[in-house]
């Protein structure tokens, strides 16, 4: 059998054209024939198209579409078109595709003005701070009621999260925090060396883990972990119907999902970040130990470098990143649309701005403690 | 007459998506104790319908009693009491995935009730055994199959003993012989319990054996109501006759 296709031009000019198929025309072999048919059209822009078809082998629905896709252009120009050497099984074809009660070539896409799509980003745009707003109005509303009325929490829910954010994430907590130690102790080495004050790498070390890589590290890691999880085991119940099924037992799903872990959230975060300042300082102190400082002079320099106001502004900032990461987590997931692309969309956004938010919270605490001088 | 006996009415229902008119002004009731239909092609709106009766979208227009208050307007309590009077099956059962089945019964008894923890296992072990499940019920549910979550997500739907079960889809996915099964179920539940059952389908078989009325909807709006079995000779309407025909 014949694998190629082959057209012929038989006559080109204004009049008329004809061209002949002869072969196997399909899905493979019609795009160059496409390209050269309509710019046959564009070119003689002829007051006859004929094509003859009676040397095809075999044609598909793609040959068809091409041929359909001819007529259509010489009936918009009101001009003619003829077909010659139809078999019955082209027919049959043709008649499958042009009875389809769908016709997407007639269906044309309305034209996208950019004022219109500027309008439609700053219309959504609005809808989502809308909707920020009204979140933020409904997790502060339940969470003083569940505070107010401990009963109301589900508490089972509770420790089980408590668990998963905190002791479940301690291992990788304790590594970042270890190496971010360590190497932040060797990077301040050799400068400090040049003027004689490596004794100094306690107070960087110390007061860079305190007052801002801990929380801050802390906070990154759990907005990867932390934020993208709830994100994603929400979207997940959206999509299984499961909010829908909260809703009509009368029990308010922002209720349910957020409380518990915003509270586990807020509860653990400054307790990994004390875990995290420990094993960073373990990390910088087998630096010094190295360059021949030892743990008794690391501690007491440590102790006249890092004062407790430090490491409660820090433990402060912590409290808010927790609640800002578990947030920013549970309404994504509450705001996951439907497809199978949806839970990882909201995943997605759910990491980015919680590190967005997370940048923005460190920005006013430091301008409140610069403010306050502490 | 009619009045007393429906648990539910619909009166000049109408729903948008944005400016899409859905459902364009559709009034029924549901009587007590009936299992009811709503019966359309794909897209015809039938889940939409059940979505507003059940409160889950607000209308763009109409009223919707259940037992006689408008779900529509009511708010906090007033809603909650009438959210206790009906449970939803879904069509994937939306069980808890992270609770085992007779944690997912219990789940409505525990949030209710202040009953003690034996006497919650023991009602929702009675409601699983209704259901035929008494053996699974320290399953997930990702160990169990399509109709089984189902019939899982009857029972906790039945756990506070509603007046109404809506169910969206029983038959969905399930072959013959689990439909058939339950179709059984659902029509026993109605002998037995007395419970008004609204459903959603578009399966022919299934409706035949279940439905004491049927309505449905075409383009919006209701193109037939009556008994399934003798709709299609009765009506006039061209699209219900090629409906229960299966003619394109």
């Amino acid at each position: 059998m014949e694998n190629k296709a082959y057209m012929t031009v038989k006559d080109a000019n204004s009049e008329r054209v004809v061209v002949a198929f002869a072969g196997r025309l399909d899905l493979d072999s019609v795009a160059d024939y496409w390209r050269r048919c309509l710019k046959l059209l564009d070119l003689h822009t002829p007051e006859i198209f004929a094509v003859d078809v009676s040397g095809l082998s075999y044609c598909d629905s793609a040959a068809i579409a091409l041929l359909l896709e001819i007529k259509k252009r010489q009936s918009e120009a009101e001009r003619e078109f003829e077909l010659k050497g139809l078999t019955a099984r082209h027919e049959e074809l043709i008649n499958a595709i042009t009875n389809s009660s769908h016709k997407p070539s007639d269906h044309e896409m309305p034209p996208q003005e950019i004022t219109m799509t500027i309008g439609r980003i700053f219309v959504n745009f609005l809808g989502n701070v809308r909707d920020n707003i009204t979140f933020v109005g409904m997790v502060s509303y339940y969470l003083f009621q569940s505070l107010m009325r401990p009963k109301t929490i589900r508490w089972k829910d509770f420790w089980y999260i408590l668990e998963d954010v905190g002791p479940n994430a301690l291992p990788i907590i304790v590594l970042i925090g270890f190496l971010v130690g360590l190497i932040s102790a060797f990077q301040s080495a050799v400068p400090l060396g040049r003027f004689g004050a490596q004794i100094y790498i306690i107070n960087l070390v110390g007061i860079g883990l305190v007052k801002e890589m801990g929380p801050l590290m802390t906070a990154v890691i759990l907005a990867g972990r932390t934020a993208s999880a709830f994100a994603a085991e929400i979207g997940t119940m959206k999509i299984d119907q499961e909010l829908d099924a909260l809703t009509t037992m009368g029990l308010e799903p922002v209720r349910f999902l957020t409380i518990p872990r915003i509270m586990a959230t807020t509860l653990m975060t400054p307790l990994l970040n004390i875990f995290l300042i420990f094993f960073g300082l373990v990390g910088a102190s087998l630096v010094t130990r190295s360059l021949g400082y030892n743990f008794p002079i690391f501690m007491h320099q440590l102790y006249s470098a890092v004062p407790l106001k430090d490491l409660v502004g820090g433990m402060l900032k912590a409290i808010a990143f927790g609640f800002v990461i578990a947030s920013v987590g549970c309404m994504h997931g509450l705001k996951t649309r439907f497809g199978a692309s949806a839970v990882g969309n909201s995943t997605t956004q759910a990491v980015v701005a919680s590190l967005v938010m997370i940048v923005i919270v460190d920005g006013i605490f430091a301008t409140i403690y610069y403010v306050l001088g502490v | 007459m009619t009045e007393e006996k429906a648990v539910i009415q619909v009166r000049n229902l109408v729903v948008k998506y944005d400016e899409r008119t859905i459902i364009n002004d559709i009034s029924f009731d549901v009587n007590r104790g009936e299992i009811f239909v709503i019966l359309g092609g794909s897209g015809s709106g039938k889940t939409t319908v059940m979505n507003q009766i059940i409160g889950l979208q607000k209308p763009a227009q109409g009223e919707i009693c259940i037992a006689g208050e408008d779900i529509v307007t009511a708010f906090g309590e007033g809603r909650q009491n009438i959210l206790r009077k009906f449970g939803v099956m879904y069509q994937g059962g939306a069980l808890f995935g992270s609770m085992n089945l007779i944690e997912n019964v219990r789940f409505p008894l525990e949030e209710f009730t202040k009953l003690p923890i034996d006497a919650m296992n023991s009602i929702a072990v009675n409601k699983l055994c209704m259901v035929g499940l008494e053996d699974f019920v320290t399953f997930m549910p990702a160990e169990l199959s399509g109709g089984m979550r189902k019939r899982a997500a009857i029972a906790r739907a039945m756990v506070l003993d509603p007046q109404i079960l809506f169910l969206d889809e029983p038959s969905a996915g399930l072959d013959p012989i689990i439909s058939a099964q339950l179709d059984k179920l659902i029509i026993d539940l109605a002998a037995k319990l007395g419970i008004t059952f609204v459903v959603v389908s578009h399966e022919l078989p299934s409706i035949n054996a279940i439905a004491d009325r049927v309505i449905m909807l075409h383009e919006g709006k209701i193109a037939a109501t009556g008994d399934p079995r003798t709709l299609a000779q009765k009506c006039d309407n061209v699209f219900v006759r090629k409906f229960f025909a299966r003619e394109t």
